[in-house]
């Protein structure tokens, strides 16, 4: 979700991808390599995405991944899910103390 | 989704690269390289996404399991060799089976197709009158269609004495049994002039394939007709024979002038089938048909027995009647049973060299499973190779089974094709017979290395296994020889024993004088001119007249109440018959001039003895018992096996011939050695118009033992196939428990153990399993098939003690053969290199 979400305003490359959650999320997160490529191939995979080459400002050969018409809508769906999801353990934890 | 599968599978070469360089770009462009981790198990981990890893290990597996094969080559190319062997049987015999009892031949709509034959309470045949199929024709509501056969030899070309297989049909045979042509057309109703089909083989040998034969003159039988057409190969029509050539039976007449086929009620008969109406079925059909039957017999009384009906049998069991089609059974039942057995010896052949081979190979599992491979993995690895295997075997058996019917086929001149493309069934067979190979051979090593693996020190447990496995081996085998060697005896008996009657130089001369239009008088006449023309060739010994000939194709049987599961021969002959066959008549006298059949009957010993319940019975009236006409027996002749010369069940009967037989008499003559054209000029000088086909009754005889032949030839093969394996069985087995025991053996040695201690621990083993799978085989031969084997139609005797003394020694001598070279290593074991090993 979160890499749907770092690509929807526009094509990036693997390593920029894992650059701007680690940025976005005020450094607190860390997207591993390790789950990075397999979750990006996934994606692929679901056709979410959609990937090609081109040559980065510093003059780098990258892979950049754009986000599909169908990746836009998944993306949607499940920013929805999770919203849903924390409001109701948001409301829960309230409760509770 | 699959698409994108597909897709990247195709493509995967190129993508994997490109994320390895993808990657690579990743690690540069990051602060500390180091974080990045293993690239390779990165790559490997993105890539499983796709999930195609399930192929790479298969290929892995593949590739591995064929440097296992190459590395131990003798062991690959036994195991491929049983495969072959074993499957090939299998798939062999399949495809015999299936073309010549199994398959519906290659006519349109077998099921709704029947055949009729006349039969009465009292008399049966399987051919229909001529004039019948056409009453019944008109008179009824069941059949859409009726077609009409004679089968005959007729000449081609010129030369009156060259005869080939023909038949006339009725001008709707073709269409409805849906043949279609390669060169010009088929029969046609209404063709004005007189034309003749051929088939695709006799076109393609004898004439060449020349495609400017249709429309061109040709004679047959002495008269000129056009050839319409050629059929398409694998025509054999609806009783499967080879008939070369096709001509219209509305024609009859023109190539037989004056033949009185078509009006006489008898005795002469056409084969009758008939397409169903669609909705009628076999038996409502043959119930439906006994009220034109019935008004048939009330007009021509003569030409019928007693309550006659139509028995009808369907295209779909190949035309077989009832008692055929159990006998049919029986031999399919029977062979398919061996087959099995030969593919179960091979199983537990293969089961036995595999474990031997996994256990050679247990170190590497256990190398395996100490670099971290999953249990399933290593048991993958086995099926894998195994799957391999059976491949490569089920390939070569299917091979060498289709080459081996292919040529059994065309040595006996079947009338089917084998067809090189196998049909479905055939594929689901094969696949059905590779999946149990697949099992037998794969599961039980596969277990036996999962369970090694437990097994923490790798040692090796007892091979009880094992000694099942050669149980099981000797158990088949033993079957299959003893089968085997009944066969061979029965082959023997039937070929060397006496017929009970003397054949050297017996010319059999068959000349369809009706079909010359020769009536009751005319054939008369015919046949006293001929014997008074071969009185005065000194090269002919002397004629008889018989309606079947012995050894024939053809005969009249009957069943009787006083006799159950007894069958006779109904012989009609002259009184010369048994002087001239040499048939001894044991009490009484033979039949003689004047005879009629009211008057006179002559049985043959066992047909007395079990009728009467012995042979003191001249003078008595025959049969015993019986409502219908009976006869006075005046002798009793000897046995003598005329016409089913395997059966044991057979007895026969001897009336006198009547007028009305002589058009459809056959002749016999004992002429000088190698005299045969001496009958040809006698028949020639008597009536020129008159060819006659004539050949030696030897040759019948030679044609009659084709079929025990194949038998035993079959099951000597496969005896011998069982030999084979089960040596190979024991062979590897005592190689590998001396390999396994060499230590042991050696210290023995050296402490001064007898050789026959030694011996014993190499071959003590297998003395259990090779007695309890000898015993339970022969148990199972002498008392579960004996039944079968010896009923109808093999009539093999179970019993004979030299089949199964010559079985069991065969078994036992390959046995101590197969064992004995291993064994002589063991006692030449050297204590002390034993010792150094490892």
């Amino acid at each position: 979700m979160m890499i749907l979400q770092v690509l929807r305003h526009g094509p990036l490359h693997g390593y920029a991808v894992a650059q701007r959650i680690h940025t976005l999320s005020n450094e607190e997160l860390r997207v591993e390599e390790g789950s990075l490529y397999p979750a990006l191939q996934k994606l692929l995979l679901q056709g979410w995405v959609k990937a090609e080459w081109t040559v980065s400002e510093s003059g780098r050969k990258v892979r950049e991944y754009r986000l599909s018409a169908a990746g836009r809508k998944q993306l949607d769906t499940e920013v929805s899910e999770y919203e849903r999801m924390s409001a109701a353990v948001r409301a829960v934890l309230k409760g509770a103390s | 989704m699959i698409w994108r599968r597909l897709l990247y599978f195709v493509q995967r070469r190129r993508l994997e690269k490109e994320l390895a360089e993808e990657m690579a770009e990743h690690r540069a462009m990051m602060g500390a390289p180091a974080d990045f981790g293993n690239a390779m198990r990165l790559r490997e981990e993105a890539g499983d996404v796709w999930g195609w890893r399930w192929l790479d290990e298969i290929v892995q597996d593949l590739r591995h399991g064929v440097r296992v094969f190459r590395r131990t080559p003798s062991f690959a190319l036994t195991a491929i060799a049983v495969l072959t062997l074993g499957l090939g049987v299998n798939l062999g015999l399949f495809q015999i089976l299936n073309a010549a009892l199994m398959r519906a031949s290659n006519l349109r709509d077998p099921e709704t197709l029947v055949k009729l034959g006349q039969m009465a309470r009292d008399r049966s045949s399987s051919g229909v009158t001529y004039p019948l199929t056409q009453f019944i024709q008109e008179h009824n509501d069941v059949l859409a269609s009726v077609l009409v056969v004679q089968h005959l030899g007729a000449s081609w070309g010129d030369d009156l004495s060259q005869q080939v297989p023909a038949a006339f049909v009725s001008s709707n045979f073709f269409d409805e049994l849906g043949a279609g042509a390669v060169q010009g057309r088929l029969l046609h109703d209404g063709d004005r002039e007189p034309a003749v089909v051929l088939s695709y083989e006799f076109w393609q040998t004898r004439l060449g394939s020349d495609p400017r034969i249709v429309g061109s003159t040709v004679r047959f039988n002495g008269r000129p007709a056009v050839v319409a057409g050629v059929l398409t190969a694998g025509f054999y029509g609806p009783r499967g024979s080879r008939t070369q050539v096709w001509a219209p039976f509305e024609h009859l007449e023109y190539f037989y002038p004056g033949s009185q086929l078509k009006t006489e009620w008898g005795p002469m008969s056409v084969e009758m089938y008939a397409r169903l109406r669609p909705g009628v079925t076999l038996t409502s059909a043959q119930e439906a048909l006994r009220t034109p039957m019935a008004e048939a017999a009330r007009q021509h009384p003569a030409a019928f027995g007693k309550d006659p009906w139509l028995a009808l049998s369907s295209g779909a069991r190949k035309f077989r009647r009832d008692r055929e089609d159990r006998e049919a059974t029986t031999v399919i039942g029977l062979v398919t049973g061996l087959c099995l057995l030969v593919l179960a010896v091979a199983c537990a052949n293969l089961a036995s060299l595999m474990v031997a081979h996994v256990n050679s190979r247990i170190k590497e599992f256990q190398m395996r499973a100490a670099l971290g491979a999953g249990r399933a993995r290593v048991l993958r690895q086995i099926v894998t190779e195994c799957a391999l295997l059976v491949t490569v075997g089920l390939i070569c058996g299917w091979f060498a089974g289709y080459s081996a019917a292919n040529w059994i086929a065309r040595q006996t001149e079947a009338p089917f094709d084998v067809s090189p493309v196998p049909d479905l069934r055939l594929m689901a067979a094969a696949f059905g017979f590779g999946a149990v190979a697949l099992l037998g051979v794969g599961l039980l090593p596969a277990w036996r290395a999962i369970s090694s693996r437990r097994l923490a020190g790798g040692g090796i447990s007892k091979s009880r296994m094992q000694r099942i496995l050669i149980g099981v081996q000797v158990l088949g085998s033993c079957v299959l020889l003893l089968v085997a060697g009944m066969a061979v005896r029965k082959l023997q008996s039937v070929a060397s024993a006496n017929v009970g009657f003397e054949m050297d130089n017996i010319a059999v001369m068959r000349v369809e004088l009706g079909r010359y239009g020769l009536a009751p008088e005319g054939a008369g006449a015919y046949w006293r001119a001929l014997r008074d023309a071969a009185a005065a060739d000194p090269r002919v010994r002397g004629v008889a007249l018989s309606t079947y000939a012995p050894m024939g194709s053809s005969s009249a049987q009957s069943d009787f109440r006083d006799t159950p599961g007894l069958r006779v021969t109904t012989m009609t002959v002259d009184p010369n018959f048994h002087a001239l066959m040499q048939i001894p008549i044991l009490a009484g006298r033979p039949l003689q001039p004047g005879d009629t059949r009211e008057s006179a009957i002559v049985i043959s010993r066992r047909l007395a003895e079990r009728m009467y319940g012995g042979t003191d019975v001249v003078g008595q009236s025959f049969p015993k018992s019986g409502d219908g006409k009976r006869a006075t027996i005046v002798g009793i002749a000897a046995d003598a096996r005329l016409i089913r010369i395997t059966a044991s069940n057979m007895a026969e009967s001897y009336s006198p011939m009547e007028p009305s037989d002589l058009p459809a008499a056959i002749l016999l003559a004992r002429v000088e050695s190698g005299q045969i054209d001496a009958l040809r000029a006698v028949a020639q000088r008597v009536n020129p118009a008159i060819t006659p086909a004539v050949r030696w009754m030897k040759d019948d005889f030679e044609k009659k033992l084709m079929e025990p032949r194949m038998m035993s030839a079959g099951a000597a093969f496969m005896g011998g196939l069982a030999l084979t394996l089960i040596c190979i069985g024991i062979f590897g087995l005592v190689a590998y428990t001396v390999l396994l025991r060499t230590k042991e053996i050696g210290i023995r040695l050296a402490l001064g153990a007898g050789r026959e201690s030694v011996l014993w621990l190499v071959l003590g083993g297998l003395a259990v399993p090779v007695a309890v799978g000898g015993l339970l085989g022969a148990a199972l031969v002498l008392v579960g098939l004996a039944k079968p084997l010896a009923g109808a139609p093999l009539f093999m005797d179970s019993s004979d003690p030299y089949a199964i003394a010559a079985s069991l020694a065969a078994l036992g001598v390959a046995g101590l053969l197969a064992s004995y070279l291993p064994a002589i290593r063991a006692l030449r074991i050297d204590a002390a290199a034993a010792l150094r090993e490892e």
